[in-house]
């Protein structure tokens, strides 16, 4: 099954009345994202006869197919938290050297501050020290050079990022409402925190496609999470992503006995286990819960190998392993969650989001220090990232991954305490690359001071939209018939960086 | 087992029920239209019958009554009853959440009578377990969570919410009927103004505190009371009507009227007034002039403010609600004034005194011979220092008592004394001067004491302490002279007493505004709504309870969407079933113990749950078992499955009630899985596998199927230690048995019923294999060692987590 698609090329068919029950078993796999809750929900419909339900009652739970064809199997999602400066990374802005130590409104660009323009923010923590106007622009803190045949603008701190240019898209022009770290949950799900909590777009992806590989989990995450550690939310925890720490040792809680046995009992002890709940379909026929709970087991069994399998990474070839910088200390941990991201990404999983930067508000999160700040964790990321994308690429992998490179917000053009940037969440920078995605080009624009996003505005949930596109489903099609979900939920693909 | 305890006489097929189409058009939606009498019922279906008349026994027959009426008409006919192991697993899983003894097994399984099953529900239901285990089930829905922050820093619910935890337990072991809980979760400061103990019922509305933001805060405590208790999704009527529902969004901000002057805050509880180590968690009304407006589209920036709006009941329920604002008594609204306040803050100024004056009594046994030395002039400012601390205890205390008094006076307008209220008030303006004294003369000796004991070789530093020294001396001064002014002429100010700990409104309140009085009055706007809530003629409130108990025992509720009774959602699968039971519930003094029992103790609950041998006709015409044909297997909760490990293991620590176990202290608790922190930033790391209640919303708990569990189940000491355990105690009750015998029972101890030939094969070779394993890798004991794992194995069967 492993790195095959679920389209008509291969034989296997796309959408059509098929049981998603029975199409798993057919295939040996998919109880990892069985959860009650779909069949409750559908068991619902069902009993639906009222005209007034019309709606809820053509609902069915996912079967696990795409709803048209993809162009991509896997995300890799790159998160960096505390907010990534877009002013020193990828949106090049010489207007601030040329008014450095003005005040914004000193300068032609005075307009940026009128209040209609900075209302979409919603304020959680009110009076707080941080997220406030800053309004004394602070210069560039590092120089811009062109990149590839596109001649991307890319900052001296990303110069490995630069060098493949020509495979990643930038957007200019996100923006967010939250003007706290808050963003960061909303850059996940696509709500405001103040709204409560939502799925977010991995789980999504796992619900809507479950996972190619169910010796492995068919969500991950690695590396120190937010505000909310859970992903499912009103979907079920079946669709949460399951912590992962590259460790072959230790990779994830239960992934081996925490007691004395012996790999020999243990086999035994599950052939045991699977014997006699075999034996008791006699007691129980047509369970399909006793079924469910038979094949957890063998996937059980399984990804108890197969995970830390996967996490050797000594397995990869010197180069492979100097091309995510595994060999330097800077950037050995950091590489070695992107090396292992690839492997996951080759025997099938679905979503690995990794987040860079620990602390309570995330490491980028540069009040003050900018410079120092940014210069130390760039160097943690650049080179790992540019490695993976040459990998994938070189592997024929970049075709069916997308990689996303996100922040919760960009920083402000004026400075915080003479040496920083605040949080800004009216114009900030993301890229994406990989399957379905057209390299080498530029999306959207800031204003001259990178303040707020002007051409082709798009909001968090765009980028879901584009990876829901991308993978192949349509997200009103997922809606749970008790969730009704806004029109800004789903986002609008950004067809513009498409291929 | 026991006899079908209902006979429906024949001919009732084609019945009708009251339910018909029309009937259930109510315009408003069927959930607005009155709960129907059993009677009515009853009546409805004999006259839609042949018209025979029947007679129903007490008890769970109405369950069966009703539900046969709908087998009947479907074609269907019930399964075979569940044998009396699984009967009773069963039973113990849902009304205590842990499996029976092998004694308690081994009796039933002799004796399986009606009686001896009527004895032991009863006895389930009146053990203090009942109470933890129904506890759990309420708390998801209500939303239990224990505080989370930012260090010391209160962001969302309270310190000490545990207590609203016990207050859950206790209710329901004491058999409160649910209304009453209902109006105390409410509104319990305003029904039972004169009784501090009460408040904490109101943990209920506490538990949604949120510092950072009011429009959350208000906007999840309306949106889950409404869930919890009426089954309405009033919260999609806070940016425009209700699509489905009769909800105006002006309803809804209506509705927030009656929580806006709510806040939250700490009472003092007896022994601690130190609010970070114990309180009481309430809410109480502290501003009843805040007004309410609509938000234009939910915007909170757009407030109407033109037309404020006074809190009133959507017009769907035609009812005009009245509120009478409540007088609260002083040492209510002032916790300062109770008794056991005076006697803590008693006790305690004692015990510090009396503890300086045993560290004095010992220091004077040391004075150092000779007076000259510095070892003396050391000795003898530590002296001072010690009488200084004792005289500032004691003023301390008497500054309390003067304040305490003066308040009391000012407040209690009835108590008749020589001196008047200004009299006391003085006299606590002197104290406090006293106090002020008494601190800066210690603070000023210690600073002497540090002056002799540094090093005058360290210039710079010994500069800094002789000036912290000399303005210590000048404030001790200035101190010393205010406070002989104030002997010759005491003012008749002074600060009053501020017991009990409000919660800060946003993370921008001042102390000052934290420190005012809390009102004398209440709104009696929320008691006005619970009582409303809570009455038999609310169409929805009994129907909610009933069908949340109903998806616990049986497995499937008969709303489909248990927080949701609205238009946008299915109607109930048996509303005649449904109504009886709420009019029943509603009858029974909404006694949540009588309702449990007619459920449990029904024919119905008492079938098999599998399919084996079921009627033919059954199965075709009702394959997803609409109609109760057999009964539906539940996952057991992560909770019950922790608890279920220890119980069988007999490690399990009984200990009811408490402060939550902390996250670090879990690994080794033997607690039941409630008394676990549980809060947006600690979930239990085993228990959170198993669909964990989720602390945001959690009316149902999910039944997902994951790999993770089973390597949870697998790997984790929890259920090795719990093998290794149920192993000794299995040994230690069977003695020396053969292999075949000790398959026998554990399948019966664990599973609840004994193993088939082909089973017990299995188990003996494996068995064999496990013993050969353990032989050859020179293991002391192989058979406990084979036969754990044998139990070990027995405790990752389907049919240990499943409730059959």
């Amino acid at each position: 099954m492993k790195n095959s698609f679920r389209t008509p090329a291969n034989g296997t068919p796309v959408g059509g009345p098929i049981d998603r029950r029975a199409f798993l078993t057919d295939l040996g796999m998919g109880f990892s994202g069985l959860a009650l809750k779909g069949l409750l929900l559908s068991e619902a419909a069902r009993q639906t006869t009222d005209s007034a339900q019309a709606a809820s009652s053509l609902w069915s739970p996912p079967t696990g197919l795409p709803h048209h064809k993809p162009k991509a199997k896997s995300v890799i999602w790159l998160f960096m938290r505390g907010g990534v400066s877009h002013l020193e990374s990828f949106d090049f802005k010489p207007e601030l050297n040329k008014y450095a130590g003005k005040s914004i409104l000193e300068t032609p660009y005075a307009s940026v501050q009128s209040p209609e323009k900075l209302k979409n923010v919603r304020v959680v923590v009110v009076n707080d020290a941080n997220g406030q106007q800053r309004n004394k622009i602070y210069p560039l803190q590092v120089g811009f050079k062109k990149y590839g045949q596109c001649g991307m603008d890319v900052s001296d701190w990303f110069p490995h990022t630069g060098s493949v240019a020509d495979d990643i898209a930038v957007v200019r022009s996100m923006w967010t409402t939250d003007d706290n770290h808050g963003a960061q949950v909303q850059f996940y799900s696509g709500r405001h925190m103040l709204d409560g909590r939502f799925p977010t777009i991995g789980a999504w992806v796992s619900y809507g496609l479950g996972s190619l590989n169910d010796n492995l989990p068919q969500f991950i995450t690695i590396g120190p999470r937010f505000f909310d550690k859970r992903d499912g939310h009103y979907l079920g925890p079946a669709y949460d992503a399951v912590p992962l720490k590259i460790d072959p040792k230790n990779p994830l809680d239960y992934a081996r006995p925490e007691f004395d046995l012996s790999g020999a009992e243990q086999e035994m002890e599950f052939d045991l286990i699977r014997k006699l709940n075999r034996a008791s379909q006699v007691r129980y026929p047509q369970d399909p819960v006793l079924q469910a709970r038979i094949q957890s087991y063998e996937l059980a069994y399984r990804m108890q190998t197969a995970v830390p399998d996967t996490l050797k990474l000594e397995e990869e070839s010197e180069e492979t392993r100097q091309l995510y910088g595994l060999d330097e200390d800077v950037t050995k941990s950091f590489g070695s969650q992107l090396l292992a991201a690839r492997r996951f990404v080759e025997r099938g999983v679905r979503f690995i989001q990794i987040q860079h930067g620990d602390g309570a508000a995330g490491a980028w999160d540069a009040h003050s220090g900018l410079k120092n700040n940014h210069e130390t964790l760039s160097r943690q990321v650049d080179k790992p990232i540019a490695g993976l994308i040459k990998d994938l690429k070189r592997r024929g992998l970049l075709d069916e991954t997308i990689v996303v490179f996100g922040t919760e917000f960009g920083r402000t053009p004026g400075s915080q305490g003479g040496d920083g940037r605040d949080h800004h969440p009216y114009g900030f920078s993301v890229w994406m690359a990989g399957g379905g995605i057209q390299g080498g080009q530029v999306h959207g624009a800031t204003d001259e001071l990178g303040f707020h996003a002007e051409e082709d505005r798009h909001y968090v949930t765009d980028i879901h939209a584009t990876i829901m596109k991308l993978m192949g489903l349509d997200s009103h099609r997922l809606e749970l018939p008790d969730r009704k979900r806004l029109e800004i939920d789903h986002g609008k693909p950004i067809n513009a960086i498409l291929s | 087992m026991k006899a079908l305890r209902i006979i429906i006489a024949i001919g009732l097929l084609g019945a009708l029920s009251l339910h018909s189409e029309e009937t259930l058009d109510h315009p408003a939606g069927w959930a607005f239209q009155p709960v129907q009498s059993t009677s009515n019922i009853l009546n409805a279906n004999k006259h839609a019958g042949t018209g025979t008349s029947h007679t129903i026994p007490d008890g769970g027959s109405l369950i069966d009554f009703l539900l046969e009426i709908e087998r009947q008409k479907a074609g269907v006919s019930v399964a075979s009853e569940a044998s009396p192991g699984i009967l009773l697993r069963r039973v113990y899983l849902d009304l205590v959440g842990y499996p029976p003894s092998l004694d308690a097994i081994q009796r039933f399984t002799e004796n399986p009578s009606e009686t001896e099953y009527l004895k032991i529900v009863d006895q389930l239901l009146s053990s203090p377990q009942y109470g933890e285990r129904l506890g759990r089930r309420f708390l998801d829905i209500w939303r239990y969570a224990d505080w989370y922050g930012l260090g010391e820093q209160l962001r969302n619910s309270q310190k000490h919410i545990w207590r609203w935890r016990e207050y859950v337990v206790d209710s329901l072991n004491e058999d409160k009927g649910y209304d009453q809980m209902i109006v105390e979760m409410l509104a319990a400061d305003e029904l039972y103004p004169g009784d501090w103990e009460k408040s904490v019922a109101t943990g209920f509305l506490a538990r949604n505190y949120y510092l950072f933001n009011r429009d959350t805060w208000l906007d999840d405590t309306l949106e889950h009371t409404f869930k919890a208790f009426l089954g309405l999704t009033l919260n999609c009527a806070k940016c425009h009507d209700h699509k489905y529902d009769p909800i105006s969004q002006m309803d809804y901000y209506r509705m927030r009227a009656f929580f806006e002057p709510h806040q939250a805050r700490l009472d003092p509880t007896p022994g601690e007034l130190n609010y970070e180590s114990d309180g009481l968690p309430r809410v109480y009304d502290a501003h009843p002039e805040t007004p309410t407006f609509l938000y234009i589209r939910g915007d909170t920036k757009n407030p109407d403010t033109e037309h404020p709006l006074s809190p009133a009941l959507p017009e769907v329920f035609r009812q005009e609600i009245e509120i009478q604002p409540i007088e609260i008594p002083a040492e209510i609204y002032h916790p300062g004034l109770r008794d056991y306040v005076l006697e803590t803050q008693r006790n305690q100024s004692q015990q510090k005194i009396e503890s300086i004056q045993s560290e004095k009594d010992k220091l004077l046994n040391e004075e150092p011979e000779s007076v000259d030395s510095k070892e003396w002039r050391l000795w003898d400012i530590r002296r001072q220092i010690l009488e200084a601390s004792q005289a500032l205890a004691e003023a301390n205390y008497s500054s309390w008592m003067a304040r305490r008094n003066a308040d009391e006076k000012r407040l209690n307008s009835t108590n008749s004394s020589a001196q008047g209220p200004d009299w006391f008030a003085r006299q606590a303006h002197l104290a406090e001067k006293r106090l002020a004294y008494r601190t800066a003369d210690l603070a000023w000796l210690k600073s002497r004491k540090s002056v002799m004991e540094a090093d005058v070789n360290e210039e710079e530093n010994f500069k800094k302490i002789l000036k912290n020294e000399e303005d210590l001396r000048k404030s001790r001064q200035e101190q010393e002279r205010v406070w002989t002014l104030a002997l010759k002429d005491p003012k008749p100010n002074y600060t009053p007493l501020r017991e009990g700990k409000k919660a800060p409104e946003g993370p921008d309140e001042t102390a000052e505004s934290q420190a005012l009085p809390f009102p004398s009055i209440s709104t009696g706007r929320r008691l006005a709504l619970a009582q409303w809530m809570a009455s038999k003629e609310n169409p929805l409130t009994a129907r909610v309870a009933v069908n949340h108990l109903w998806t616990r025992h049986f497995g499937r509720p008969l709303v489909p969407n248990v927080f949701d009774f609205g238009n946008n959602s299915p109607k109930p699968t048996h509303p005649d079933l449904l109504d009886a039971l709420a009019y029943e519930f509603m009858q029974d003094g909404w006694s949540l113990k009588k309702l449990t029992r007619r459920m449990v103790t029904s024919q119905a609950y008492q079938l098999q749950s599998s399919n084996k041998n079921a009627p033919n006709s059954s199965l075709s015409n009702d394959p997803e078992n609409r109609w109760y044909w057999r009964m539906n297997p539940v996952r057991m909760q992560s909770q019950a499955l922790r608890d279920s490990l220890l119980t069988l293991s007999d490690e399990i620590d009984w200990t009811l009630g408490g402060p939550p176990v902390e996250p670090q202290k879990q690994a080794e608790s033997r607690r039941r899985g409630l008394y676990f922190h549980h809060s947006r930033d600690d979930l239990n790391r085993f228990q959170v596998l198993f669909d964990e209640a989720n602390i945001l919303e959690c009316y149902r708990r999910e039944e997902s199927i994951v790999p993770q569990q089973a390597l949870g189940l697998v790997n984790s000491r929890e259920s090795e230690r719990a093998a290794q355990g149920i192993t000794k105690a299995l040994q230690q009750s069977l003695g020396k048995v053969s292999d075949e015998e000790w398959i026998q029972e554990s399948f019966i101890f664990l599973l609840g019923y004994a193993p088939t030939e082909e089973e017990s094969i299995i188990c003996e070779e494996q068995l064999s294999e496990f013993h050969q394993l353990a032989q050859d890798a020179g293991v002391a004991d192989p058979v406990t060692r084979s036969r754990t794992r044998l139990v070990h194995a027995l405790l990752n069967h389907n049919d240990f987590i499943t409730r059959r």
